[in-house]
């Protein structure tokens, strides 16, 4: 397989939130607007794209028996240092995002992707396999977001465009409304994957 | 058993890399994190009381205060209180001057549902401490309006900026706060108010011979179900231990701690 067809099969194909359902945790969790949406979505990349790197490197080196520890451990070190490094440098993203940040470490779409790409396949393959799987968990919680933003606050990405007469939905706010608003996706998602017969 | 060794090693090595990946890691952030938590505290501090030149932290009785100093003097007062709100405590931000006038008001933290508690963010409602001093009685629906469908939140707010009125009083100021001896009780019956989850929560004490005998509620308005499990039990514990400051029932924490409150109300001096 070419490494843009494992690039683009994590956006539509194999789609981690919306066709896979892996990383629902925090895409429920953390959508409350699209910037943390997209943050969120922008430190899983990362975490899969360090693991990927790691892993794949290291494919020949861990053996078999022990090699669930070693994934967690990896993506637990990048993990850690995805949520120091947004501390220091974005607080409030950091603060924003909270717990979700560590719960990385536990997020199935990245131990799935160790388990079932990385380890199997040489790094410029688990390369683009990651940023592709990345792209799509990132593309997922940024429109689940913005959907989430402007019906429950009005704005996106923090920029009021709603006319002043709009009066929020305050649920789209609250966790009802991720579920509601994900809901929605998966149910687009399963139309659009009939008609271009995915399955 | 190389098989093992090898196991081991591989798991070891991993590990170790990741151990010295992390402390080089934090080795560069602490300093970055520190430095920006001490400089947030003082831009909002600066926020405060604009005068101030200097803030001198002081820690009393694991109370934190930071004492606003202009060219050397004492010009004000800040603390961070809480008080119980729906989700969990909320946490406030007073600054006082050396009047006993509020100079500001501000949401420190709090983990109230979005949308419905946090509009105590709202700067209207908060502008209405500004005018308000240590004397004021600074009570829900006394002289703070409420939001309505945010009652237990606004509270919550109202009553942290009262406890952190009350320690910068008694700490700086002078203000004379009720302490609780009961040895200073005379015998009697003594009616105290505190608030609940519901609203005023109305005791009647009576103390004989320097203990408490009697705890009577004689009026409230709390959620009947909740008010069920912290109705006997709270009275009850009061008087085994003869101190107000007991356990809260679980599942009626606000319920109990607005009797506990009227106890102390009703017996402090």
């Amino acid at each position: 397989m070419s490494m843009a067809k494992e690039f683009s099969k994590g956006i539509i194909k194999d789609q981690p939130v919306l066709r896979l359902l892996l990383g629902l945790c925090p895409a429920l969790g953390v959508t409350g607007t699209a910037t943390n949406g997209f943050g969120m979505g922008m430190a899983a990349t990362f975490v899969l794209l360090c693991a990927s790197i790691v892993i794949s490197l290291l494919r020949s080196v861990i053996p078999k028996s022990v090699r669930v520890p070693c994934f967690i451990v990896i993506i637990a070190t990048f993990v850690t240092i995805v949520d120091m490094t947004m501390n220091a440098f974005l607080p409030e993203l950091h603060d924003a995002l909270g717990i979700f940040i560590p719960l990385i470490v536990v997020n199935c779409l990245i131990l799935g992707r160790a388990e079932a790409f990385f380890s199997r396949n040489p790094l410029h393959t688990s390369i683009a396999d990651a940023l592709g799987m990345g792209a799509g968990f990132a593309l997922a919680l940024t429109i689940l977001g913005a959907i989430r933003e402007i019906l429950g606050a009005g704005t996106i990405f923090g920029v009021v465009i709603t006319p002043e007469a709009f009066e929020p939905f305050g649920v789209f706010a609250t966790p009802p409304g991720a579920f509601i608003g994900l809901g929605f996706m998966l149910a687009g998602m399963n139309y659009i994957s009939k008609k271009l017969k995915l399955d | 058993m190389a098989y093992i060794a090898r196991l081991t090693f591989v798991l070891a090595m991993i590990c170790i890399a990741a151990a010295g990946a992390l402390a080089l890691t934090e080795g560069a952030t602490t300093p970055v994190i520190e430095q920006r938590i001490q400089e947030e505290l003082f831009e909002a501090m600066a926020d405060y009381v604009p005068e101030a030149d200097n803030f001198e932290e002081k820690v009393v009785n694991d109370k934190t205060f930071y004492i606003a100093e202009k060219g050397g003097e004492e010009i004000g007062y800040i603390m961070t209180a809480s008080a119980a709100g729906y989700g969990g405590p909320v946490y406030m931000n007073v600054a006082v001057d050396t009047e006993g006038e509020i100079l500001a008001v501000d949401v420190d933290r709090h983990t109230e549902t979005p949308g419905i508690g946090d509009v105590i963010e709202d700067e209207e409602w908060l502008a209405q401490f500004d005018d308000k001093t240590i004397d004021d009685e600074i009570a829900l629906e006394v002289d703070i309006d409420n939001i309505s469908g945010s009652t237990v939140t606004c509270r919550a707010a109202t009553n942290a900026v009262r406890n952190a009125v009350d320690e910068i009083g008694a700490e700086f100021l002078g203000l004379e706060v009720a302490e609780w001896d009961l040895a200073d009780v005379e015998d009697g019956t003594y009616e105290g108010t505190g608030s609940g989850f519901g609203g005023d929560i109305v005791v009647e004490v009576t103390v004989s011979g320097g203990e408490i005998t009697s705890i009577e509620i004689i009026e409230h308005s709390e959620t009947p179900e909740y008010f069920e499990l912290a109705k006997d039990i709270i009275p009850e514990m009061i008087i085994d231990e003869q101190d107000w400051d007991v356990d809260e029932a679980s599942g009626a924490t606000m319920t109990s701690i607005g009797i506990k409150d009227a106890v102390f109300d009703a017996l402090a001096q």
